[in-house]
């Protein structure tokens, strides 16, 4: 029973994305060809939907929703901090191993993930179990440091 | 028992304890040890001294209720928990992954 598992949230300690929230897709324990470590593959959110306020018209607050900026990496597993959300979007159908070696095929799969976080957060209310809501309320909430 | 006793008895038992670990067992000492065993689920139980940074403590500790690892603080600082070890260096974290002839994982005081 592994910590990391695909669906985990996850925190990113190092990088570019430090401080961004994840969520783990694949996990290679035993590493693969090019990295001899153990590694995950995670989507996460490199810029969170903006804040929203009540005196925004419903437009308004649609469009600044939408603005959210998902990454893709490949990452050593000790520079990401689990956490004990989870949350159960189908992430393996929006990321396709295959299409992250080429650069436009990896574009490709952002905007998809891009789509797939959207519909997340604003239908947060249809998620049912109580569990999954409070992993989907806590990925898209931007951490405090 | 005077309450002063009866403390030193348990940090007596729980050396110990350590000791036959060290001996029959298998133990990883130190914070990047600790983290790596967690995250594979090798951990059995991780013991942190008294005067390991704050941070660093819940940092363990929340790792280990993810991994499900039992966690004990240690009633004295790094010095004691290294020379519980055996060891001539400090340990603020100690992981055991297998306690051998130990009853360190079923006793609980």
């Amino acid at each position: 029973m592994a910590v990391l598992k695909s669906g985990k949230v996850v925190i990113v300690l190092a990088g570019r994305y430090a401080g961004k929230k994840a969520v783990v897709v694949k996990t290679f324990d035993e590493g693969s060809d090019d990295k001899a470590f153990s590694h995950v593959l995670i989507a996460g959110i490199a810029r969170g939907p903006r804040k929203v306020t009540r005196s925004m018209s419903k437009k308004k607050v649609e469009k600044r929703s939408k603005c959210m900026k998902p990454f893709v990496k490949y990452i050593n597993v000790r520079h990401v901090f689990p956490t004990r959300y989870v949350v159960d979007m189908d992430l393996k159908k929006a990321v396709d191993e295959a299409d992250l070696v080429d650069e436009e095929r990896k574009v490709e799969t952002k905007k998809g993930l891009k789509k797939v976080f959207e519909d997340r957060y604003l239908n947060q209310s249809a998620v049912t179990s109580e569990k999954k809501a409070a992993g989907s309320s806590y990925f898209f909430q931007k951490l405090a440091f | 028992m005077a309450p002063s006793k009866k403390s030193k008895k348990s940090v007596d038992n729980m050396n110990s304890r350590i000791k036959l670990v060290m001996k029959s067992g298998k133990a990883d000492l130190g914070y990047k040890a600790a983290l790596k065993c967690m995250r594979k689920s090798k951990a059995k139980m991780v013991l942190i001294s008294n005067n390991c940074p704050p941070l660093r403590r819940s940092e363990i500790e929340y790792l280990a209720m993810l991994a499900k690892t039992q966690v004990h603080h240690y009633n004295g600082d790094n010095t004691a928990l290294g020379t519980a070890c055996g060891k001539h260096f400090n340990c603020s974290i100690l992981t055991i992954t297998d306690s051998g002839d130990s009853d360190i994982l079923t006793a609980k005081e």
